[in-house]
């Protein structure tokens, strides 16, 4: 059951739909089985993150050709990153300290400088709109429902304020931040051209904004 | 930050007079002296966090004759090579033409993730840097608070 699952001490990798298995195993109260062949330091870390879990993040990072999906598991020992795309079978798990999140976050949403470094901020603009289903639709897993959105939003975000510096079709990613807990759910979503991040309100409301302002989007999640 | 409690401090630093506006409730640090150049550094009251207070970190040193793009790449490299777990979220410069801007989080001697900012500037014969750093969580309620303070940063030469 766990051949086609390799693990170390804090990572396991293999078929997405064995290490889902693996890790469904390794929540149960007796992992028995799961644990069959998986590190052991891996697995007992495991399995106490997923039997007294604290909270779930979910951070989906969307783009014209592929969709990776990223939960991480919050507990009191500590968070299980598990990472899957849907161009690729393969999945990887990886445990962390808590303390971490926010670097992982910052990772796995791939927030990071726009322009060539001597490109000035863009400058403050008011905000510009697309449809809010085209919003959602652009963080859709299906292929052709991203392409037919990223299609309409680029003709809207052409003339819209929100992207000064026009899209590039090809380069877009829609970035989303869910955070599940036992009484509420918060959720962020940026939207990234080659040049320019823009946060996005439910309602499909962009404005413009630096990577610093795009972290902070995300992160006001974790709060 | 309520804006009628907030105070000026000025600092000599090396050859230059710096000065930002903190809350009032924010107090001198001392630091280690570096190697080269000068700092100082201010800190939130202990109320905030039990274990993290937001600070400010002001520093000068001699110019490194090369243009504020170039020290810029010379720096960035060289907190990569020595803060493995760095990841820089913004860097540029900003539309004034003359402050650099870089946006980073990285892991702090106490093991805790922290997000630094840092604007940086050449002056004649000096450069100077202002560094805010404050928690990942905090950011977004207290961004407001350090785009002031960044906002309230002057730095000049003294004259010889």
């Amino acid at each position: 059951m766990t051949a086609s699952v390799t693990t170390t001490t804090t990572t396991a990798r293999g078929e997405a739909s064995a290490l889902t298995r693996v890790l469904e195993g390794l929540a149960q109260p007796e992992p028995g089985v799961a644990a069959a062949g998986i590190d052991e330091t891996f697995a007992s870390a495991c399995h106490e993150i997923l039997t007294a879990p604290r909270g779930t993040l979910r951070i989906r990072v969307a783009g014209p050709s592929s969709v990776a999906d990223h939960r991480i598991t919050l507990a009191r020992s500590g968070a299980l990153l598990l990472s899957t795309r849907t161009d690729r079978d393969t999945a990887e798990a990886t445990l962390f300290p808590v303390a971490m999140l926010p670097g992982v976050l910052a990772r796995v949403a791939a927030i990071a400088p726009t322009g060539t470094g001597t490109t000035p901020e863009p400058a403050t603009t008011p905000p510009g709109h697309v449809d809010s289903d085209d919003l959602a639709a652009l963080l859709s897993p299906d292929t052709a429902t991203r392409e037919a959105a990223a299609a309409r939003c680029a003709s809207e975000l052409r003339t819209s304020t929100a992207f000064p510096d026009g899209p590039d079709g090809a380069a877009w990613s829609a970035i989303s931040v869910l955070r599940e807990r036992p009484d509420r759910t918060e959720r962020a979503v940026v939207v990234r051209t080659a040049g320019t991040y823009a946060t996005a309100e439910d309602t499909g409301a962009l404005t413009a904004g630096s990577p610093t302002a795009a972290w902070r989007h995300l992160a006001s999640a974790l709060a | 930050m309520d804006p009628t409690d907030l105070r000026r401090h000025a600092v000599t630093l090396a050859s230059t007079e710096q000065s930002l506006e903190l809350p009032s409730t924010w107090e001198p640090v001392a630091l280690p002296s570096p190697p080269s150049g000068a700092l100082t550094g201010f800190r939130a009251a202990a109320d905030a966090h039990p274990a993290f207070r937001d600070n400010a970190v002001l520093t000068a040193g001699r110019d490194p004759g090369i243009s504020l793009a170039a020290w810029q790449d010379r720096s960035r490299r060289e907190q990569l090579e020595t803060l493995p777990d760095l990841q820089i979220l913004d860097d540029r410069l900003l539309r004034d033409g003359i402050t650099w801007y870089r946006a980073a989080l990285r892991t702090d001697a106490g093991a805790m993730t922290v997000l630094s900012r840092q604007w940086a500037r050449r002056l004649a014969a000096e450069d100077v840097v202002l560094t805010l750093t404050t928690l990942p969580v905090f950011d977004a309620q207290h961004a407001g608070m350090f785009d002031a303070i960044a906002l309230s940063w002057t730095a000049e030469e003294i004259a010889s």
